[in-house]
């Protein structure tokens, strides 16, 4: 009964853990903070390259675009600001991580929802009528034994 | 002259004639137990491939020839096209690739039936009439809405030629290993269902087909690897993974194929996740239908996409019946799919394995998500919103790195439940070896916690996968000599790991990125810039026109310090019948680190705009990608296995424990 409370705390803590890191990650960077350049052109998808950021686009568009954005930086501009100011002028699909709830809660929900029934399904194998079954070992694998076997006498001797 | 639209089509016709008659007769004798029937349905699929390898063929020929009399033809060969690329021109096109595509399919198809129907003589005619039932379905579309052999009207003077960014030698083999990916994964397909219709679902089935799983896996993971490396060498945005929709299509199986490669032992060693492995096997081709469907459809805007075709609202009923069909047998079969045996502790390697499949089908899942995630939103909001490489960034990583992890754990921990003794005595050495990797990188002022971890999983990883060859030699008479008989063993076993060291690898290129630096600006001739270590010197311009294209190409001489390291020349073409641009990339590459500068625009005085990266580390994501293939080669030669049945002895049960 410890085991299975053990295990069932275990997984509610790696469900947490995995939910609170998507949740964070999905919250996107400080509104009020002022970005990095990088940090902007990485996470800012190219008006002029469809599905490429702004930092891969090879076109002229492009790296006057990244020229704009550097000054803003450096007068101070915060992210919400320069988000702002993006989507304004080229829509919401310049977003290339939208803060978008449904679009992380639902690998969220498969990934703790997968997590909850491996460990689900642990606690209720560890009762001792599922332990069953067992294994055949390769060849291979008994010589490896025999030779781990050799090893550890060796070594204790 | 010879009226190669009309053979063509004859070849189709007759391509469908048999594979209908395959499908009639192996459904005939699954009803009846008709007596020949399985023989005269294999012969009808060998007939089928004959005649659509005839078709491929005589496609080609028309191709090599510039029959312009063909409209495939003139929209993908003009008379400046390189010969050798005549070839590319078949997968070039939506019409010629989805020949391509059946031709190869019917080849698995024959040669997977001639092999097993004296083995598997209960599986063979359920999974011949699946394979001819798919490809009749590839058939039909060729003859009604993808025709590779439509005649010109009127027939042109000369072809549009072949787009610029396919003539490249990455995209003469890129697609055919994609196709040979897709495509192979039809054969498990077949028997994956043919087991649950004649309710075989012992562990013989995976026998059957997890040696083309290997080869679709392998011919998969190549093919991604060198499209990567089309992408950094050929488009000029300094990467080489973009998470496109025609990227992510052909990541969508891979993925899910290497989950399957992996559960499958856990069925043919405990019994355990029947139910989950069909479902794997089906999911699989399903996804390389999907994939197929995105490419073609138009929904979505990539780089790869072929135009907007009725071929792409064909391929949904397809991937219905194959999504319906798949629940409806899953279901009938329900009570044979279960499992008696358990999952006995979390330090297991069936444990391992298991979060190892929890992970690969999250990031599927992930990736299919923010693919399909902007059209589910135009359609319901109306708003069109973009899901980059931002997003997939930020959920794959994480997972990525919980898998390289598993690599390394998996084969430390022993089937069913490990001790306390064995857990300590197997990680001591991988930890440390994390643990001194992870201070090294902190001394040496490394900071980026996503680098920080990925380097020091490799160096986990590494050790672990090292250790085991070591005692894979030593149990084996030592030295490489052992070695070599452990692999001569168990070929499956070794051959998983050395793909394992290929992901190491990978990862390790892929953390690189991380340190990369750019630089954008404009030079004139005899003017410098710097980048990372490296001095940048444009010597000289020159403008010059070929036939085919106008170049303009810059000449850099790179040295870093003070000496020189060779010159680089990037250019930029535009290519004349297709009225488009193209760059060719300057590329150094080193282990260490690669060079790349683009030249974006050179105006009549010969002043560059110039982009350039320093990127750390790519050059391992090819040499890992090329070990993982290699390590897939090693894999797919090992014997198949007998099943015995399980004795239960206290013996065996400790060789277990201890490996």
């Amino acid at each position: 009964m410890r085991t299975r409370a053990v295990f069932l705390g275990g997984a509610a803590l790696m469900i947490a853990a995995v939910t609170s890191a998507i949740i964070l990650a999905s919250g996107g960077p400080d509104p009020d903070g002022v970005p990095e350049y990088r940090e902007v052109v990485d996470r800012t998808m190219s008006p002029f390259c469809p599905g490429l950021t702004l930092t891969e686009c090879p076109t002229q568009r492009s790296a006057e675009l990244r020229n704009e954005i550097a000054e803003k930086i450096s007068a101070g501009w915060t992210n919400e600001e320069i988000d702002s100011w993006l989507t304004d002028t080229y829509g919401v699909g310049v977003l290339g991580n939208p803060r978008d709830g449904v679009l992380w809660l639902i690998p969220a929900l498969l990934l703790t929802g997968g997590a909850a029934t491996i460990m689900w399904r642990l606690a209720r194998s560890r009762r001792p009528e599922a332990l069953v079954g067992e294994i055949e070992a390769s060849g291979e694998e008994k010589l490896r034994l025999e030779a781990e076997l050799q090893e550890f006498s060796g070594g204790n001797r | 002259m010879m009226d190669i639209a009309a053979i063509g089509h004859v070849l189709l016709y007759a391509a469908f004639g048999f594979a209908l008659a395959a499908l009639v007769l192996s459904t005939l004798h699954g009803l009846r137990r008709t007596p020949g029937a399985p023989a005269s349905s294999r012969r009808a699929l060998y007939l089928c491939l004959a005649t659509t390898a005839s078709a491929a063929l005589l496609l080609l020929l028309a191709l090599a020839s510039r029959r312009f009399e063909l409209a495939y033809v003139a929209s993908y060969t003009s008379q400046s096209t390189p010969p050798h690329y005549s070839f590319a021109a078949l997968w070039a096109g939506m019409e010629g690739s989805l020949l391509f595509w059946t031709t190869l399919t019917s080849a698995y198809g024959a040669v997977a039936v001639s092999r097993s129907h004296t083995k598997r003589p209960d599986l063979t005619p359920p999974a011949t009439a699946v394979i001819a039932l798919v490809l009749a379905y590839f058939l039909g579309m060729l003859l009604t809405v993808s025709d590779p052999f439509a005649r010109s009207s009127p027939i042109p003077i000369d072809g549009a030629g072949l787009n610029p960014l396919l003539q490249s030698p990455f995209m003469t083999i890129h697609p055919v290993l994609l196709y040979l990916g897709f495509t192979g994964l039809v054969v498990p397909f077949a028997f994956g269902t043919a087991a649950l219709i004649a309710g075989r679902l012992d562990a013989r089935w995976l026998t059957t087909t997890r040696r083309w799983t290997m080869a679709a896996w392998g011919f998969l993971t190549a093919g991604i690897v060198l499209g990567a490396a089309w992408a950094y060498s050929e488009l000029g945005w300094g990467g080489y993974w973009a998470w496109d929709p025609v990227e992510n299509a052909s990541f969508l199986p891979w993925l899910v194929a290497t989950a399957f490669l992996h559960s499958v032992m856990i069925q043919e060693r405990r019994g355990m996740l029947k139910i989950w492995n069909v479902a794997l096997v089906l999911a699989a081709y399903a996804l390389a239908v999907f994939g197929t469907f995105l490419t073609r459809s138009g929904i979505l805007t990539s780089v790869h996409t072929f135009t907007e075709s009725p071929v792409g609202k064909m391929l949904l009923p397809m991937l219905g019946l194959i999504l319906v069909g798949a629940f409806a047998l899953m279901g009938w079969r329900f009570e044979k799919l279960r499992s008696p045996r358990r999952l006995e502790s979390l330090a297991s390697r069936e444990a391992a394995f298991l979060f190892n499949n929890l992970l690969l089908v999250a990031v599927a899942f992930t990736v299919a998500w923010g693919t399909l995630y902007p059209i589910v939103v135009e359609w319901l909001r109306g708003e069109r919103i973009s899901v980059g490489p931002p997003f997939f960034n930020a959920v794959v990583s994480p997972l990525g790195l919980g898998l390289l992890a598993l690599a390394g754990i998996g084969p430390l921990i022993a089937w069913r439940r490990a001790s306390l003794t064995s857990l300590r005595r197997q990680f001591t050495i991988p930890a440390a070896a994390g643990a001194g990797a992870l201070s090294a990188l902190l001394i040496a002022g490394i900071r980026s916690p996503a680098a920080l971890a990925a380097f020091t999983l490799c160096a986990f990883t590494a050790t672990a996968t090292i250790g085991e060859f070591v005692r894979a030699a030593r149990a084996h008479g030592g030295g490489p000599r052992g070695l070599v008989r452990a692999f001569g063993r168990n070929r499956r076993r070794y051959g998983g790991y050395v793909v394992h060291v290929g992901v190491i690898l990978i990862f390790l290129g892929l953390a690189g990125g991380a340190f990369r630096q750019t630089w954008t600006g404009e030079v004139s001739v005899g003017s410098s810039f710097e980048i990372g270590d490296y001095r940048v010197t444009y010597t000289d311009a020159s403008r010059y026109r070929t036939d085919e294209k106008m170049v303009v190409m810059a000449v850099m001489d790179v040295s870093k310090g003070s000496r020189p390291v060779g010159t680089l020349r990037p250019q930029r073409n535009f290519h004349l019948a297709q009225r488009q641009p193209q760059s060719e990339v300057g590329i150094r590459t080193t282990l260490s680190e690669d060079l790349y500068i683009v030249l974006t625009q050179m105006d009549e005085g010969g002043r560059a705009q110039l982009r350039a990266w320093v990127n750390p580390l790519v050059a391992w994501i090819w040499i890992g990608g090329a070990v993982m293939v290699l390590g897939s080669v090693v894999a797919i030669g090992a014997r198949e296995p007998s099943p015995k049945p399980a004795t239960a002895t206290r013996e065996r049960e400790v060789v277990e424990a201890a490996v």
